[in-house]
């Protein structure tokens, strides 16, 4: 028998104890007191927190509810609100009392009738009331459009009842409004001047 | 809307019952889940918020606490996940070392001084071991932790626990007696 043999089974022995009572102080830290207290407190706060955190959330979620339907409201009432404007500014179409149909801006009701009243004037006052198709035979072509002194002047070498007839087509379609001469009378020419050049200041 | 009498006192009832349950189950496993997560991070302070965000999750499953079996394994599993993650998220805890030592009441100055010795010394030497033999050692060293539960918390069989207790344990001895025979030949030579 070997004299060491019971001599390293007693150190065996020895370390195995060390390392049995090691072990056992290993994970045997107590906690502070109060942690039972301490760790109920803390759900509780938990709790109030998600508690309060659902509120906001509710709330937040109302506030944009609420603002959708306040940009919802806003976004449908502009529509409307530019097709009357167009519906304003869009030419109406107006139905004569010869079955034609005019285009036109709508006009005070007194322009139409105002103006028949005021030729109507104007005939018993003796003064010459030319209708639009006596104006445009008669005017020299200084009155006339500049479109139709084009044509007048472009279509001289042409043959001249060719031109009566297009024109009289033209007038046909596009029959020109009622020109009076005393109304063209008050039309000032416009000076046009050459501006002078600007001095610098400095 | 309009609740009958007995639906609202159910339902108070449930929910004073829910609390009550808690409040228990807070009051028998607060030390327990303490020291599953002070076994895994080795601080105190760490120890406490690891276990209040444990009984936190648990809250949370407040309903299914009622059908669980074993609570002490449940929760022990709970605590090592939630110790797990917070070593992994700071992994730089301070130890006990950093932190000044109050005297021990009841013992003397030396066997203190051995006792901190022997237990940074088992430290050490448990931070050498093998991931799977450090894991199931350290939730060994629990109070009364039963290798079932350890089984139950790791995932593993519980054949596969007594297994790895007895090569960490082998592994650890061998230290040690390295350690101890190091330490006579020093005594020998001085």
């Amino acid at each position: 028998m070997n004299p060491e043999e019971p001599k390293d089974a007693a150190e065996d022995l020895g370390d195995e104890c060390w390392l049995d009572d090691a072990l056992a102080r290993y994970s045997s830290a107590a906690p502070r007191p109060g942690l039972e207290r301490r760790i109920l407190a803390g759900i509780e706060a938990h709790a109030t927190q998600l508690q309060r955190r659902w509120v906001y959330a509710f709330a937040g979620a109302a506030a944009v509810v609420v603002f959708a339907i306040v940009i919802a409201n806003v976004v449908s009432s502009r529509p409307n609100a530019s097709t009357n404007q167009t519906s304003r500014t869009l030419p109406s179409l107006t139905s004569s009392s010869n079955g034609e149909k005019k285009v036109g801006a709508r006009m005070p009701k007194t322009s139409g009738h105002g103006r028949l009243a005021t030729a109507q004037q104007n005939v018993t006052s003796g003064r010459t009331v030319l209708a639009a198709a006596d104006v445009k035979q008669e005017q020299s072509p200084v009155d006339k459009p500049l479109f139709v002194r084009k044509q007048s002047s472009s279509q001289t070498g042409f043959n001249q009842s060719s031109s009566q007839t297009r024109e009289s087509i033209i007038a046909q379609e596009h029959p020109a409004p009622e020109i009076y001469v005393s109304d063209l009378k008050t039309i000032q020419p416009l000076e046009v001047r050459e501006l002078a050049p600007v001095k610098e200041i400095n | 809307m309009y609740l009958p009498e007995q639906v609202i006192l159910s339902r108070t009832m449930a929910a004073h019952s829910q609390a009550e349950q808690m409040e228990a189950v807070v009051r028998q496993h607060a030390r327990f889940v303490y020291q599953v997560a002070y076994a895994v991070l080795r601080h105190p302070q760490e120890a406490e918020e690891a276990a209040q965000e444990t009984f936190i999750r648990v809250w949370k499953h407040a309903k299914e606490l009622a059908g669980i079996l074993n609570q002490r394994a449940w929760l022990a599993r709970i605590a090592w996940r939630v110790a797990c993650d917070r070593r992994r998220k700071y992994p730089a805890i301070a130890t006990n070392e950093d932190l000044p030592e109050l005297p021990a009441v009841g013992i003397g100055a030396d066997e203190s001084a051995i006792r901190n010795q022997q237990l940074a010394l088992l430290e050490r030497m448990i931070a050498t071991l093998p991931r799977e033999l450090r894991e199931t050692l350290t939730l060994s060293t629990v109070e009364e932790m039963t290798s079932v539960e350890i089984a139950e918390v790791l995932d593993i069989p519980e054949s596969s626990v007594r297994v790895r207790l007895l090569r960490a344990r082998q592994l650890l001895r061998e230290k040690v007696q390295v350690l101890t025979k190091r330490k006579q030949k020093d005594g020998v030579e001085t």
